[in-house]
């Protein structure tokens, strides 16, 4: 079989490992394509973190309620965008649940929180608290106390921007990795018609629970699943269904093929805390979408549904 | 002051477990050199009878840090300045002998070795007579004010066989030690550039009771009595870069200017200095008075990886890739179309999840003791260690010749009589 040429390259941005992989570019344009996704990680990371003091997405969260506030045009368009996703998910996909998030972070003994904390941690959570004047492009805090934590969406973000950096270049064919759970599979393998993506199984890593053939599109995992490269696994409390205030805690996780990796996280996330019988009036507006469930009923058992929309 | 007085113990019981093992040894000869003459020629039992003279600012921290060294005893204690005097006296709860002068004391004392922390020059008179005393030496960095006082004290060092031995802690620092372990080892690659910088935003000055006492208590600022930046901070940074390149610069260049503080001080407050060495190596240094953002650090770079020890970290120049990318990639290469296993569970990568390198080692802020532990262990033994003095010598002579360039606004070759061979 003939030898190709690849450049790829790896790096550190937004609290996850980004993995680039570009078939057929040589290496000197390779370094300038990279050194732009970089870039614009970079640029996003300092828009979305609330771990950077200074970045727009702090200022509005150390904001107090009533006054009307700007930000960002980037930071505005994910707001809104995160904002449409909690009303058709009736409130389920929501950015606000940092408190509870972190109270159950601090569970890791497995202790029962009491109602009455998890009471409190809930009353100062709900985007419902958050009001947009969509025409002046203007927010406000309807309580004190609320919190945007772009956590769940912010990779998805950058791997639809990181999509227009590479087309702008004329990247026809990419793989774009933010630490595997957000994939851009651009265009086709070199050596086939589609990427081949495979979604491993979390507990015996060699083998596929499914390949998802992807092209020109994003595959999205979320899951309360964890595995290192170390082979350490377990169950992570950092999914929380903000009705009850409280986490997922079933070993499971779902995967999503679509154009947009923003729209992939969130369907991702939604899908697992929805009960069965809310999730058809989302999967109506949904389209050209794949999603793949995973329920692991111990570690050698698990059972799987494909949902093609 | 109880939690760090334990600490310091602990500190001990982990010397002697990392000087034990193997990786370790081979990078600090002077830790090991005698770990097998220690216990055989010199009873446990023996103290080490040691003089400390000039008991200003460093010269108290010495003593605290030596009075938690085992079998030592600080039987005198010397400085010519009456405040420092009553308090050395104090710190020693009045058990060791007091003086004014130090030849009185060297003359008088029973001692072993002298500690000595006097201002820069008070260093080299006060050294030569010690080891013509026949007594072992530490003096703190640097060595002395001119390049020849530095010259006479090797020579006497060399002369006499008395330890000499300069306070630059970094040389037991168990973060610089292992990450010097890592250089030999090649974890990056060819070193082929140290930056180093020290940054602080103060003039230096202190309070001064009266004015007749301002030369004395503010030396530093003084032409006469110290080469300011390059004495007190990069002599320390440039001896972490001869060491790391593991070479003796061939010529430096400079310039240096008074900047910011127009307050009669007479030595630069900001410098900027390019040491070259042979094998086009260079030590690119730079120190400044009037900004602290960046604060110190020596940045030792080669072509496979960076290391920072002053906040200990070594980085390396390729992340690694996620398995399921490495694999893609050869894949690729070798033109097969498979799954690509990138998807599935939070992967979580064992890697920092933003690159900020890695620790070099464990280490508790303690290398003025380990330096004295160091101290007190060669006196007893009673010979120098290999290529110790070397490391002293070759950055106190540096930092002259640096200040020289600056000075005359010249390149400045690195004279033959100031090279010091390795011992083997
Ligand atoms: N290794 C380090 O990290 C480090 C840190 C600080 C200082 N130092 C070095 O320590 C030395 C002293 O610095 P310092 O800040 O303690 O200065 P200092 O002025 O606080 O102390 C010097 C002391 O020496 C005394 N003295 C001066 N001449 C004397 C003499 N002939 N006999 C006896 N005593 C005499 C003074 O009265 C004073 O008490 C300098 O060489 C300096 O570079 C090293």
């Amino acid at each position: 079989m003939p030898e190709q040429g690849v450049y790829s390259d790896s790096f550190f941005a937004m609290g996850t490992r980004c993995d680039v992989v570009l078939p057929g570019v040589d290496e000197e344009f390779g370094e300038q394509v990279v050194q732009l996704v970089k870039d614009e990680m970079i640029q996003l990371e300092k828009q979305l973190s609330r771990f950077i003091p200074q970045s727009p997405i702090s200022r509005l969260n150390r904001a107090a309620k009533g006054e009307w506030l700007y930000t960002s045009q980037t930071v505005w368009e994910i707001l809104t965008i995160c904002y449409d996703f909690f009303q058709v998910s009736n409130g389920v996909f929501d950015i606000t649940l940092a408190p509870l998030i972190n109270l159950w972070k601090t569970n890791r003994g497995g202790r029962q929180i009491p109602d009455d904390e998890i009471g409190r941690a809930k009353a100062i959570c709900g985007f419902d608290k958050v009001e947009f004047d969509i025409e002046k492009q203007q927010l406000r805090f309807l309580s004190d106390g609320v919190e945007f934590d772009l956590g769940g969406i912010g990779k998805g973000f950058a791997i639809d921007t990181i999509k227009g950096v590479l087309l702008n270049q004329k990247i026809k064919n990419a793989i774009v990795n933010l630490g595997d759970s957000s994939v851009l599979a651009l265009g086709q393998h070199p050596n086939g018609e589609d990427w081949p993506i495979g979604i491993r199984n979390a507990y015996s890593k060699d083998e596929y629970i499914h390949v998802f053939q992807v092209n020109n599109e994003t595959v999205t995992t979320s899951g309360t699943v964890y595995n290192t490269e170390k082979n350490k696994r377990g169950v992570r409390q950092h999914i929380i269904n903000p009705l009850s205030g409280k986490p997922i805690e079933s070993p499971c996780s779902v995967s999503v093929k679509s154009d947009s990796a923003t729209f992939g996280e969130f369907l991702a996330t939604t899908w697992i805390i929805l009960p069965e019988y809310d999730r058809k009036i989302l999967s109506e507006k949904c389209r050209k979408v794949e999603t793949l469930e995973i329920n692991y009923k111990s570690e050698s058992d698990f059972e799987t549904r494909l949902t093609i929309l | 002051m109880e939690n760090n007085r334990k600490n310091r113990r602990d500190f001990i019981k982990e010397m002697s477990l990392i000087a034990s093992s193997t990786a370790f040894l081979s990078s600090i000869p002077w830790l090991n050199a005698f770990a097998g003459e220690n216990g055989k020629n010199v009873a446990a039992s023996d103290r080490v009878r040691l003089g400390i003279i000039g008991v200003g600012s460093r010269g108290r921290a010495l003593l605290l840090n030596l009075q938690e060294v085992n079998n030592v005893d600080i039987v005198a204690v010397c400085d010519n300045y009456e405040p420092n005097y009553q308090r050395a006296i104090k710190l020693t709860n009045g058990k060791a002998n007091a003086y004014y002068d130090y030849r009185k004391m060297l003359d008088k004392e029973k001692l072993d070795g002298v500690v000595i922390a006097t201002p820069l020059h008070e260093h080299a008179h006060i050294t030569i007579d010690s080891l013509n005393a026949g007594l072992h030496v530490f003096c703190e960095k640097s060595m002395a004010r001119t390049l020849e006082d530095c010259k006479r004290m090797a020579d006497t060092h060399k002369a006499t066989g008395k330890i000499l031995q300069i306070g630059h802690q970094r040389l037991f620092n168990p973060v610089y030690l292992n990450a010097l372990e890592r250089v030999k080892a090649g974890e990056i690659g060819q070193i082929t550039q140290v930056r180093a910088y020290w940054h602080r935003n103060n003039d230096w000055r202190r309070p001064v009771p009266s004015p007749e006492l301002e030369r004395k208590i503010n030396w530093r600022l003084y032409k006469e009595y110290s080469a300011g930046l390059m004495t007190e901070l990069a002599s320390h940074q440039l001896q972490v870069a001869n060491w790391f390149i593991d070479k003796v610069p061939t010529r430096v260049m400079g310039s240096g200017s008074n900047s910011y503080w127009k307050h009669g001080r007479e030595v630069y407050d900001q410098v900027a200095l390019v040491y070259d060495y042979d094998n086009g190596t260079r030590c690119i240094y730079d120190s400044l008075t009037s900004n602290k953002h960046y604060g110190l650090e020596e940045q030792i770079m080669g072509d496979k990886g960076t290391i920072e020890p002053e906040v200990n970290r070594i980085y390396s120049e390729s992340i690694p890739k996620a398995p399921g990318i490495r694999q893609l990639v050869n894949n690729i290469e070798k033109g097969v179309f498979d799954v690509i296993p990138i998807g599935g569970a939070s992967w979580v990568p064992e890697t920092a999840v933003e690159y900020k390198g890695e620790m070099i080692a464990e280490y508790a802020n303690n290398d003025t003791f380990l330096q004295m532990v160091g101290f007190v262990k060669a006196v007893k033994v009673g010979k120098p260690y290999k290529n110790l003095f070397r490391e002293g010598f070759h950055s106190s002579i540096g930092v002259l010749l640096g200040l020289q360039a600056m000075d005359n606004n010249e390149i400045v070759s690195w004279p033959e009589k100031y090279i010091l061979e390795k011992e083997v």
